[in-house]
């Protein structure tokens, strides 16, 4: 009877704890690498992007220089960051990436709004084909990212939970840092719509 | 009559059932053309669901049309994904899957184009398309015409596209997890009764609930765990203490044999019905609104 209890005790740890979680750990360590090239492969892709269209609202906007150069500054500084697969181990330099492409977005946002006032530019196959090609690409960045959060997510919830954070401390794997929401204080206040004032005109 | 273990594993087992079959709160689409607002007569949705079978029977790849009347709050680009990732629309490994959704009340429509067809289907061809097809006709009420013509217009691209030829239907295929969780079953079976000395029913039930439960770790998957339990039950009852393959009582070697043979295989590919084939899509395509 203790030998039969003994065996059964044996065989259930096996099928359980299956190696002390070694396995589970490699697997979602190497899920979260590639979804992490994933978001950075849709990153560039957006980045791509913009030169062409940087080209095109020139044809039609020339005098708006101030916000094409932003963007153009935008993407450079983004191009200008490293990234390496051990980007996404690293706190601050993920902050930093974020940040970055968080200007990118900005300054898209102001050239798109900025075109609004070009009727002759909002009319132009090929403007509107970038449009909808980076808006394509913004929702693949989305994707990329809440794939890529949810793979941490499960990562760091099997390397913290007891008994397989004991493997994990023996090997050395920690929890990864994952994307935060940035600038948490302007979402939370929320946006002022004033009609007052008169739309500015176009060419100012 | 039942001793206390064995209320408690089936217990356990039916709780695992239970988990199998939790409900999903979004659509689990059972044919390539589905309406739940009735905007589509039955003749129009037959019409395309007619279109987009042979089309598949062609050419392998999976149109999918659906109309529902909110996306929810959350966007029509979330919600098409998450259609898109639920019901694995497209073949596992080319990923060959198109979602057209209309979202009714929120006059939203996105074509949702999966990881192999975006050189076929970039989003500025979904966008043409959004466009120059579904955004007038939806304005003058013409739901048939336009998706209609978008059907026509994607099967168009996606015919210009290299993939892999469509198999033919492979009813009563077995999966790869048979050889597996039948071995586990076998081995837990005769060492719980080489353990144990002599064989027994109790005996048995132990060694395949074990079992089941190792395969359902190992792969996930309901047949799996039957599999491997009748295996370990039949190796159990019918294994002596030397660990022969002695048939011992033939009564439950009998029932044993009938429970861990059987039809396993037929996976969706059977008469009728449809499903998803696997395929996965990253957030490509593109939205319109009317």
């Amino acid at each position: 009877m203790r030998r039969l209890i003994a065996t059964f005790a044996v065989l259930a740890a096996a099928a359980t704890l299956s190696g002390c979680g070694y396995n589970n750990i490699q697997r979602q360590d190497e899920d979260t690498k590639a979804q992490w090239a994933e978001v950075i492969n849709q990153y560039q892709r957006r980045a791509d992007l913009i030169p062409n269209l940087v080209s095109t609202v020139k044809g039609y906007a020339a005098q708006e220089e101030r916000v094409l150069t932003e963007v153009t500054n935008a993407r450079a500084r983004v191009g200008s960051i490293q990234v390496t697969p051990e980007l996404a181990n690293d706190e601050e330099a993920l902050k930093r990436f974020q940040a970055a492409q968080g200007e990118l977005s900005g300054a898209l946002s102001r050239l798109l709004a900025v075109s609004e006032n070009y009727p002759q530019l909002k009319s132009d196959q090929n403007f509107r084909d970038l449009q909808v090609q980076l808006e394509g690409t913004e929702n693949r960045v989305t994707v990329a990212r809440n794939r890529y959060i949810q793979s941490v997510q499960q990562f760091n919830t099997t390397v913290r939970q007891f008994p397989v954070n004991l493997t994990a401390m023996m090997f050395g794997y920690k929890p990864k840092a994952n994307f935060s929401v940035e600038n948490e204080a302007a979402i939370a206040t929320p946006p002022t719509v004033d009609f007052s004032q008169p739309p500015p005109k176009a060419g100012d | 009559m039942f001793p206390a273990w064995l209320r408690v594993s089936l217990g356990l087992l039916g709780f695992w059932l239970a988990l199998v079959a939790h409900a999903q709160e979004l659509p689990t689409l059972t044919s390539p053309v589905t309406d739940f607002t009735d905007t589509l007569d039955a003749a129009q949705q037959q019409a395309l669901r007619a279109k987009i079978r042979a089309f598949e029977q062609r050419k392998g790849s999976q149109v999918v049309v659906l109309v529902v009347d909110r996306a929810g709050d959350a966007g029509i680009e979330d919600y098409a994904v998450r259609v898109f990732g639920n019901n694995a629309i497209g073949r596992k490994g080319s990923d060959d899957g198109v979602l057209l959704v209309v979202a009714k009340d929120e006059r939203q429509v996105r074509i949702e184009v999966g990881y192999g067809l975006e050189g076929a289907i970039p989003d500025a061809l979904a966008g043409r398309i959004i466009s120059e097809f579904l955004t007038p006709k939806f304005r003058e009420g013409d739901f048939f015409g336009g998706i209609d013509a978008a059907v026509d217009r994607l099967i168009g691209l996606i015919d210009g596209e290299q993939l892999p030829a469509p198999l033919a239907d492979t009813s009563g295929g077995l999966g790869d997890f048979w050889p597996v969780s039948l071995f586990i079953g076998m081995v837990l079976g005769s060492v719980f009764v080489s353990v144990r000395g002599k064989p027994g029913f109790g005996l048995a039930l132990l060694a395949a609930l074990v079992a089941g439960g190792m395969c359902w770790f190992l792969f996930k998957m309901f047949q799996a765990v039957l599999v491997s339990a009748g295996a370990a039950f039949f190796m159990a009852v019918s294994t002596s203490g030397g660990g022969g393959f002695s048939s011992g009582r033939g009564g439950s070697g009998g029932w044993s044999g009938g429970s861990s043979g059987g039809n396993w295989g037929g996976g969706g590919s059977s008469g009728g019905s449809w499903s998803g084939g696997g395929g996965r899509s990253g957030g490509g395509g593109a939205s319109g609104r009317w």
